[in-house]
Protein backbone atom coordinates (compact mmCIF):
# COMPACT_ATOMS: atom_id res chain seq x y z
CA UNK A 1 0.00 0.00 0.00
CA UNK A 2 1.49 3.33 -1.02
CA UNK A 3 1.36 6.49 1.06
CA UNK A 4 -1.51 8.12 -0.83
CA UNK A 5 -3.54 4.90 -0.72
CA UNK A 6 -2.96 4.76 3.02
CA UNK A 7 -4.12 8.36 3.40
CA UNK A 8 -7.26 7.75 1.37
CA UNK A 9 -8.00 4.51 3.22
CA UNK A 10 -7.60 6.16 6.62
CA UNK A 11 -9.76 9.12 5.63
CA UNK A 12 -12.50 6.85 4.27
CA UNK A 13 -12.48 4.52 7.25
CA UNK A 14 -12.52 7.34 9.78
CA UNK A 15 -15.25 9.38 8.07
CA UNK A 16 -17.47 6.32 7.55
CA UNK A 17 -16.94 5.25 11.16
CA UNK A 18 -17.71 8.77 12.42
CA UNK A 19 -20.96 8.94 10.46
CA UNK A 20 -22.06 5.46 11.54
CA UNK A 21 -21.14 6.23 15.14
CA UNK A 22 -23.17 9.44 15.13
CA UNK A 23 -26.09 7.48 13.67
CA UNK A 24 -25.79 4.75 16.33
CA UNK A 25 -25.20 7.08 19.27
CA UNK A 26 -28.87 8.13 19.44
CA UNK A 27 -30.14 4.57 19.89
CA UNK A 28 -27.19 2.60 21.29
CA UNK A 29 -24.31 4.66 22.71
CA UNK A 30 -22.38 1.55 23.81
CA UNK A 31 -22.32 0.12 20.28
CA UNK A 32 -21.21 3.51 18.93
CA UNK A 33 -18.30 3.41 21.37
CA UNK A 34 -17.37 -0.12 20.22
CA UNK A 35 -17.50 1.05 16.62
CA UNK A 36 -15.23 4.02 17.19
CA UNK A 37 -12.81 1.84 19.14
CA UNK A 38 -12.74 -0.75 16.36
CA UNK A 39 -12.20 1.90 13.68
CA UNK A 40 -9.41 3.45 15.73
CA UNK A 41 -7.72 0.07 16.13
CA UNK A 42 -8.04 -0.60 12.41
CA UNK A 43 -6.49 2.72 11.41
CA UNK A 44 -3.67 2.36 13.93
CA UNK A 45 -3.00 -1.12 12.56
CA UNK A 46 -2.74 0.26 9.02
CA UNK A 47 -0.44 3.02 10.29
CA UNK A 48 1.83 0.54 12.05
CA UNK A 49 2.12 -1.48 8.86
CA UNK A 50 3.43 1.67 7.18
CA UNK A 51 5.69 2.44 10.12
CA UNK A 52 7.62 -0.86 10.12
CA UNK A 53 9.90 -0.18 7.08
CA UNK A 54 10.48 3.38 8.30
CA UNK A 55 11.67 2.11 11.66
CA UNK A 56 14.00 -0.40 9.99
CA UNK A 57 15.50 2.46 7.94
CA UNK A 58 15.95 4.60 11.05
CA UNK A 59 17.67 1.74 12.86
CA UNK A 60 20.03 1.28 9.90
CA UNK A 61 20.83 5.00 9.82
CA UNK A 62 21.50 5.04 13.56
CA UNK A 63 23.75 1.99 13.31
CA UNK A 64 25.73 3.80 10.60
CA UNK A 65 26.25 6.66 13.06
CA UNK A 66 27.45 4.23 15.80
CA UNK A 67 24.60 5.33 18.02
CA UNK A 68 23.85 2.81 20.79
CA UNK A 69 20.64 1.05 19.79
CA UNK A 70 19.28 0.77 23.35
CA UNK A 71 18.54 4.52 23.41
CA UNK A 72 16.48 4.24 20.25
CA UNK A 73 14.68 1.28 21.81
CA UNK A 74 13.71 3.43 24.78
CA UNK A 75 12.33 6.11 22.45
CA UNK A 76 10.35 3.51 20.53
CA UNK A 77 8.93 2.01 23.71
CA UNK A 78 7.91 5.48 24.86
CA UNK A 79 6.14 6.04 21.54
CA UNK A 80 4.26 2.74 21.95
CA UNK A 81 3.23 3.62 25.51
CA UNK A 82 2.01 7.03 24.29
CA UNK A 83 -0.04 5.44 21.51
CA UNK A 84 -1.77 2.91 23.75
CA UNK A 85 -2.37 5.44 26.52
CA UNK A 86 -3.84 7.96 24.11
CA UNK A 87 -6.13 5.33 22.58
CA UNK A 88 -7.37 4.26 26.02
CA UNK A 89 -7.80 7.78 27.35
CA UNK A 90 -9.64 8.99 24.25
CA UNK A 91 -11.99 5.99 24.33
CA UNK A 92 -12.72 6.55 28.01
CA UNK A 93 -13.35 10.25 27.37
CA UNK A 94 -15.69 9.41 24.49
CA UNK A 95 -17.62 7.17 26.84
CA UNK A 96 -17.98 10.14 29.19
CA UNK A 97 -15.63 8.68 31.82
CA UNK A 98 -13.24 11.55 32.39
CA UNK A 99 -11.95 10.07 35.65
CA UNK A 100 -10.94 6.82 33.97
CA UNK A 101 -9.33 8.77 31.12
CA UNK A 102 -7.14 10.70 33.52
CA UNK A 103 -6.22 7.44 35.27
CA UNK A 104 -5.11 6.03 31.91
CA UNK A 105 -3.00 9.14 31.33
CA UNK A 106 -1.49 8.78 34.79
CA UNK A 107 -0.55 5.18 34.01
CA UNK A 108 1.12 6.36 30.81
CA UNK A 109 3.09 9.06 32.62
CA UNK A 110 4.31 6.71 35.31
CA UNK A 111 5.34 4.09 32.74
CA UNK A 112 7.18 6.77 30.79
CA UNK A 113 9.04 7.75 33.95
CA UNK A 114 9.93 4.10 34.58
CA UNK A 115 11.25 3.86 31.02
CA UNK A 116 13.29 7.04 31.16
CA UNK A 117 14.75 6.87 34.67
CA UNK A 118 17.66 4.55 33.66
CA UNK A 119 18.62 6.98 30.88
CA UNK A 120 18.44 9.92 33.27
CA UNK A 121 20.61 8.02 35.73
CA UNK A 122 23.23 7.45 33.02
CA UNK A 123 23.18 11.14 32.13
CA UNK A 124 23.54 12.10 35.78
CA UNK A 125 26.46 9.72 36.30
CA UNK A 126 28.13 11.20 33.21
CA UNK A 127 27.66 14.69 34.66
CA UNK A 128 29.10 13.57 38.00
CA UNK A 129 32.12 12.03 36.23
CA UNK A 130 32.71 15.25 34.29
CA UNK A 131 32.47 17.44 37.40
CA UNK A 132 34.80 15.18 39.41
CA UNK A 133 37.30 15.11 36.57
CA UNK A 134 37.33 18.91 36.43
CA UNK A 135 37.77 19.18 40.20
CA UNK A 136 40.68 16.74 40.16
CA UNK A 137 42.44 18.52 37.31
CA UNK A 138 42.35 21.86 39.11
CA UNK B 1 -8.03 -6.47 10.01
CA UNK B 2 -10.80 -5.53 7.64
CA UNK B 3 -12.89 -2.47 6.87
CA UNK B 4 -15.94 -4.75 6.68
CA UNK B 5 -15.83 -5.00 10.45
CA UNK B 6 -16.91 -1.36 10.85
CA UNK B 7 -19.90 -1.86 8.58
CA UNK B 8 -20.72 -5.11 10.37
CA UNK B 9 -20.75 -3.32 13.73
CA UNK B 10 -22.93 -0.53 12.35
CA UNK B 11 -25.35 -3.06 10.81
CA UNK B 12 -25.56 -5.00 14.06
CA UNK B 13 -26.25 -1.73 15.89
CA UNK B 14 -29.06 -0.73 13.52
CA UNK B 15 -30.66 -4.19 13.57
CA UNK B 16 -30.44 -4.39 17.35
CA UNK B 17 -31.97 -0.96 17.83
CA UNK B 18 -34.84 -1.69 15.42
CA UNK B 19 -35.59 -5.05 17.05
CA UNK B 20 -35.27 -3.38 20.44
CA UNK B 21 -37.91 -0.81 19.51
CA UNK B 22 -40.18 -3.56 18.13
CA UNK B 23 -39.88 -5.62 21.31
CA UNK B 24 -40.41 -2.60 23.55
CA UNK B 25 -43.51 -1.53 21.60
CA UNK B 26 -44.95 -5.03 21.86
CA UNK B 27 -44.45 -4.94 25.61
CA UNK B 28 -41.55 -7.42 25.98
CA UNK B 29 -39.09 -5.33 27.92
CA UNK B 30 -37.02 -8.26 29.21
CA UNK B 31 -36.48 -9.71 25.76
CA UNK B 32 -35.55 -6.26 24.49
CA UNK B 33 -32.89 -6.00 27.18
CA UNK B 34 -31.56 -9.46 26.33
CA UNK B 35 -31.44 -8.46 22.67
CA UNK B 36 -29.36 -5.39 23.55
CA UNK B 37 -27.06 -7.52 25.66
CA UNK B 38 -26.61 -10.11 22.90
CA UNK B 39 -25.78 -7.40 20.36
CA UNK B 40 -23.29 -5.84 22.72
CA UNK B 41 -21.58 -9.18 23.37
CA UNK B 42 -21.29 -9.99 19.66
CA UNK B 43 -19.84 -6.55 18.87
CA UNK B 44 -17.50 -6.67 21.85
CA UNK B 45 -16.13 -10.05 20.80
CA UNK B 46 -15.39 -8.63 17.34
CA UNK B 47 -13.73 -5.51 18.74
CA UNK B 48 -11.69 -7.49 21.27
CA UNK B 49 -10.14 -9.56 18.46
CA UNK B 50 -9.19 -6.34 16.66
CA UNK B 51 -7.73 -4.79 19.79
CA UNK B 52 -5.68 -7.89 20.58
CA UNK B 53 -4.31 -7.78 17.02
CA UNK B 54 -3.43 -4.12 17.50
CA UNK B 55 -1.69 -4.87 20.81
CA UNK B 56 0.37 -7.66 19.25
CA UNK B 57 1.40 -5.37 16.40
CA UNK B 58 2.33 -2.55 18.78
CA UNK B 59 4.36 -5.01 20.86
CA UNK B 60 6.22 -6.23 17.79
CA UNK B 61 6.82 -2.79 16.24
CA UNK B 62 7.84 -0.87 19.34
CA UNK B 63 9.52 -3.76 21.15
CA UNK B 64 7.51 -3.31 24.34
Amino acid sequence: MTMSEMLIAATGILLCAAMLAVMLRVQKPELALCLSLGAGALVLFLLLQQLTPLLATMRRMLSMADFPSEYFGVVLKAAGVCMLTQLTADTCRDAGENALASKAELVGRVLMLVLSVPLFEKLLSLVVTLINGQVMSE
Amino acid sequence: MDVDMIFKIAAIGIIVSVLNQLLVRSGREEQAMLMTLAGLIVVLSMVVTQISGLFTTIKNVFGL
